[in-house]
């Protein structure tokens, strides 16, 4: 036996196609709830998961989740700002687009709309709760401010939807 | 807005009590009030995924990011490439030969032609072969430029010449190509000989041969990469990775880099010229600009 028994890392093609299959959908749904953009979302997505294979030495597989969800949300960010120089896209284009033809029913549009309102970062920290499945002090540390202030964020963000469904 | 009660909220969407508890901890008035808020974050838009194709997408654009060493490259071209200038090999049977058939695939383009025999020769973009229609019954040989697939019908033995080596074969199917420095033949099924560099290899199926590593070694595709609609390379130099994109979708890259760089790595045939060239960028951390439609300048990440 030459091999070492190690843990298997991210670089092993059998543990990435595993977390693809538990967490690609997930990073896509945040992305595109964030952005309104299922096109955007799946560059954003794919691309982290892109980088995750090209970092897959230094990612441990417990937090590879973690990983190509900040990475999904950087690499959108410089997405969304290529884009709109070489392409002169704006943000609202993307919203139209997507709001007619991507999302059907009612419902669903009205949290899309709401989504859309919402301020940056309490849209941030709700979905980091929601989606990706981080608690307060996760998403604390992950953003680097206190608990309190992911609280703060995601009252309004609450209080954005239960607003707007009182309308 | 104030809400004195919405510390019970964040208790719930952080896991700490269930919705039976957020029930009893609230009046029911209030708890009403809540109520759809809840539902609704409980039941957020999903947009449609397909998880296999998205990982299939994924790994698309996994293999042409830049391989590690460790991760050798499972894929290698099935490739023939001759070391002779090409534009000379054009004249020696161009120009000599009036009776030789000629034909010549166009950029972006590939060809299908059928020899005299039924044997079947699928022509890469920018390639040549002529052979000898009136002789062919005689001696089945084909001169090449460029790079072909052969699936060849039982028969006499069927030769294809190239300046720096050749090919011999019975019925088999094999590919040889002939671009830039570098020789190399693949044999999927059947046997072929070849010469080259005073060297005489006889290739069993699933073996390939080059003049850049003078050993066989084995692949594992049941066809070239360039029939499946697919490049691939292997530390090869940008320069040969630029050419062959910009042939096979017709464009123009210009390269502005100082130092040589390696790629390895593969793209598909249908993807988008810009999305090509950005998966090479990014891999090798170059940056490209758009000059217009067909035309693309590649640049250190620097300037």
């Amino acid at each position: 036996m030459k091999e070492k028994k190690s843990h298997p890392d991210v670089c092993n093609e059998i543990v990435y196609k595993k977390l693809f299959y538990n967490i690609g959908e997930q990073l896509f749904q945040f992305l595109f709830l964030k952005y309104q953009n299922t096109e955007i979302a799946r560059e954003g997505m794919q691309e982290a998961f892109i980088t995750l294979w090209k970092n897959c030495k230094k990612v441990p597989e417990a937090k590879a989740k973690n990983y190509v969800f900040t990475v999904g949300r950087n690499r959108v960010v410089d997405i969304l700002r290529k884009k709109n120089k070489h392409l002169s896209i704006t943000n609202e284009d993307f919203l139209n687009e997507d709001k007619t033809e991507e999302v059907s029913d009612q419902k669903k549009q009205k949290m899309n709309y709401i989504l859309s309102i919402m301020p940056e970062a309490s849209k941030e920290a709700f979905l980091m709760n929601r989606v990706q499945g981080l608690k307060y002090k996760e998403i604390a540390e992950e953003l680097e401010i206190s608990v309190k202030a992911v609280e703060k964020r995601i009252s309004i963000a609450l209080q954005t939807i239960r607003k707007e469904i009182e309308k | 807005m104030k809400d004195k009660n919405i510390h019970i909220i964040h208790q719930y969407l952080n896991r700490e009590i269930d919705i039976e508890e957020v029930k009893r901890k609230l009046s029911e008035e209030e708890f009403q009030a809540w109520k759809s808020t809840l539902e609704e974050v409980e039941d957020l838009p999903k947009p449609d995924f397909d998880v296999e194709q998205e990982f299939e997408r994924l790994q698309q654009k996994k293999t042409i990011s830049k391989n590690k060493s460790e991760f050798p490259f499972l894929k290698i071209a099935a490739v023939l490439i001759v070391l002779l200038s090409t534009s000379l090999f054009i004249l020696t049977y161009n120009g000599t030969d009036q009776d030789m058939t000629s034909i010549t695939s166009s950029v972006a383009k590939e060809d299908f032609i059928k020899l005299p025999d039924d044997s079947q020769v699928r022509l890469n973009a920018m390639s040549n072969i002529a052979f000898n229609q009136d002789n062919w019954e005689d001696e089945r040989i084909v001169a090449l430029k460029g790079e072909a697939y052969f699936d060849v019908e039982e028969g006499k033995t069927f030769t294809v010449e190239t300046p720096n080596g050749r090919v011999q074969v019975l019925g088999t199917t094999f590919n040889v190509a002939s671009r830039n420095s570098r020789f190399s033949v693949t044999c999927y099924t059947g046997k072929v000989k070849v010469n080259f560099s005073d060297r005489e290899v006889v290739l069993e199926p699933g073996q390939s041969i080059d003049n850049a590593k003078q050993k066989i070694r084995l692949v594992n595709t049941a066809k070239p990469n360039w029939i499946m609609k697919r490049s691939s390379f292997e530390s090869a130099p940008l320069a040969e990775v630029i050419a062959d994109i910009e042939k096979q979708k017709n464009i123009k890259i210009k390269l502005k880099l100082s130092d040589s760089i390696n790629f390895t790595g593969a793209y598909n045939h249908d993807m988008e010229a810009e999305d090509i060239i950005d998966l090479v960028c990014r891999s090798l951390d170059l940056n490209y600009k758009k000059l217009n439609s067909s035309t693309f300048e590649i640049s250190s990440a620097k300037d």
